[in-house]
């Protein structure tokens, strides 16, 4: 039998209209399974007068109520530790575990099943395999394990389709890159912003990544795995391709990933779940074409059953045609755009972090940044784009700091944004989610 | 107890082919095997062994069930 360039060719080339009618029988049973199991969603369906039998398939979605992530923590609040949400006593569970905490809130605690884990890593193989990753594949975690989900999931994903698992849990990012080095990795796993960081430190001990093992770099945890600069930046530093996936606690695993051809987004894993994009503000569908919140419907895990999720993050949604891979599932043009309340308003001006970020990675020179917002005489904004000079790049620094003055400027509406260069080591590094938002204004986006 | 009889046709409608039917009807001897009494390691071990083939069932849409284990 020839190889097969899915994971799950059935399901992965099904025709839209079956793969709808698949997903409308998902549909049911997971309203079905919530209804009866989890009190928590039979509340939600009760209030919003929906009884299971009343949903045959997906043209009865929109009839559902959505799930916001403060429901879940108020029902976690109430029915301490796990919520009314959960279908299934603690006893039945095999794994425990936490959004990452990095938005400063009090994270959410997960159980799964054992059917549950093993779902959870059979999404992660969609998008190991549709980016090549094959069985002999040596596979490095730049992760630290814990509790956070981050890729437990991948690393069961890479033990079932028979590669090298190499863990790099409770390491030093100096150990790590000796491991890959070492070990030859065929692949890495880690956030975009870990990837730059674990090429600085290569490169610090002389170590000729692009010559080297790896081939593949799978990417998640964070949106720069889907900006072209960001990305173009980590696969040259790497001599590698690398692949944007994107999942969250909350269903457990990955929702989306780039498969081999690399369109420029990410298929969603629509045999697995339903994702819908809304009007953040009415909640009504948007278009394809059109940017707006997505909401994720899960089928795989039983513990907790997930209805029409509000993720707060922001996507647009194009055709399956947009790519040329032959899957059926659609795309997230560009993955994850951000989220919905990331937007900075700085004196009446929009700013996303993210279009600073395609911006600044346009720039071999700068090593590392952070968006710096004040406030000033007690009334006005101000935003400043603070850089860390890569070694080698010094003497063309001061033509570099405005030709970037200048291109952020002409990308957000005009609005003046200084870069100031600090000195090295200044700026955190992050193994996890980056946040290189430092917004210290006493108020915000009150003045123009 | 012997195992419930296989569907002959998947999610969709289609026919099972004989591959796929032999994928159920294991899933179907995995969930029987369970109703036994079997010894820790046994039970263990067809437990996991059955959460594995429901990932057969789900992917390849051959039927609507989930086993409590």
């Amino acid at each position: 039998m020839p190889a097969s360039p899915y994971w799950n060719p059935k399901t992965e080339t099904l025709p839209r209209a079956e793969l709808r009618r698949l997903q409308g029988v998902r549909l049911r049973e997971v309203v079905e399974r919530a209804w009866h199991a989890s009190p928590f969603h039979r509340r939600l369906l009760e209030q919003a007068g929906v009884r299971p039998e009343q949903v045959r398939g997906m043209d009865d979605l929109e009839r559902l109520p959505f799930t916001t992530r403060e429901a879940w923590m108020e029902c976690q609040r109430r029915t301490p530790m796990f919520g009314d949400m959960v279908t299934r006593p603690v006893e039945r569970a095999v794994r425990y575990h936490t959004t990452s905490g990095t938005t400063g809130r009090t994270p959410l605690r997960v159980l799964d099943g054992r059917v549950d884990w093993k779902w959870i890593a059979e999404c992660w193989c969609y998008g190991f395999h549709g980016f090549g990753i094959r069985p002999g594949d040596r596979v490095f975690f730049a992760f630290s394990y814990g509790t956070f989900i981050g890729f437990w999931g991948a690393h069961y994903a890479a033990e079932k389709m028979g590669c090298l698992v190499l863990p790099g849990g409770n390491m030093t990012t100096e150990n790590r890159v000796a491991l890959i080095h070492e070990m030859g990795a065929t692949v890495v796993c880690s956030t975009p912003t870990y990837a730059l960081r674990l090429a600085q430190e290569a490169r610090e001990r002389g170590i000729n990544l692009p010559g080297g093992s790896v081939k593949r770099l799978i990417l998640s945890g964070e949106p720069a795995g889907s900006i072209p600069a960001t990305k173009r930046l980590i696969e040259e530093q790497w001599g590698a391709k690398a692949a944007d996936t994107a999942g969250m606690t909350e269903i457990g695993t990955i929702m989306m990933f780039e498969c081999e051809k690399q369109p420029g987004g990410t298929h969603v894993i629509e045999d697995q779940v339903i994702e819908e994009v809304i009007d953040p503000e009415t909640g009504r569908p948007v278009a394809y074409g059109e940017r707006g919140e997505r909401v994720v419907t899960s089928f795989g895990r039983g513990m907790i059953p997930l209805i029409r999720y509000r993720t707060r993050d922001l996507v647009v949604k194009v055709p399956h045609t947009r790519c040329t891979c032959g899957r059926t599932f659609d795309l997230y043009d560009g993955g994850i755009l951000g989220r919905v309340d990331d937007m900075l308003l700085v004196r009446g001006t929009n700013v996303y972090p993210r279009a600073v970020e395609a911006i600044v990675r346009e720039y071999p020179a700068v090593d590392e940044f952070q968006i710096h917002l004040t406030t000033v005489e007690g009334i006005r904004d101000e935003i400043a784009v603070r850089c860390e000079v890569r070694p080698g790049h010094e003497a063309e620094w001061a033509q570099v700091r405005e030709r970037l003055a200048a291109d952020l400027a002409a990308a957000i509406e005009g609005l003046s944004i200084p870069v100031v260069e600090v000195a090295r080591g200044t700026l955190p590094r992050f193994e996890l989610k980056a946040k290189r938002v430092k917004d210290e204004r006493v108020v915000k986006g009150a003045s123009r | 107890m012997s195992p419930a009889p296989s569907p002959r046709t998947d999610l969709l409608g289609r026919p099972l082919s004989e591959v796929e039917q032999r994928l159920v009807a294991s899933y179907e001897g995995l969930k029987a095997l369970l109703e036994q009494d079997l010894p820790p390691a046994a039970a263990a071990n067809v437990r996991e062994a059955l959460a594995s083939m429901w990932q057969v069932m789900n992917d390849l849409a051959l039927l609507s069930d989930r086993p409590d284990v």
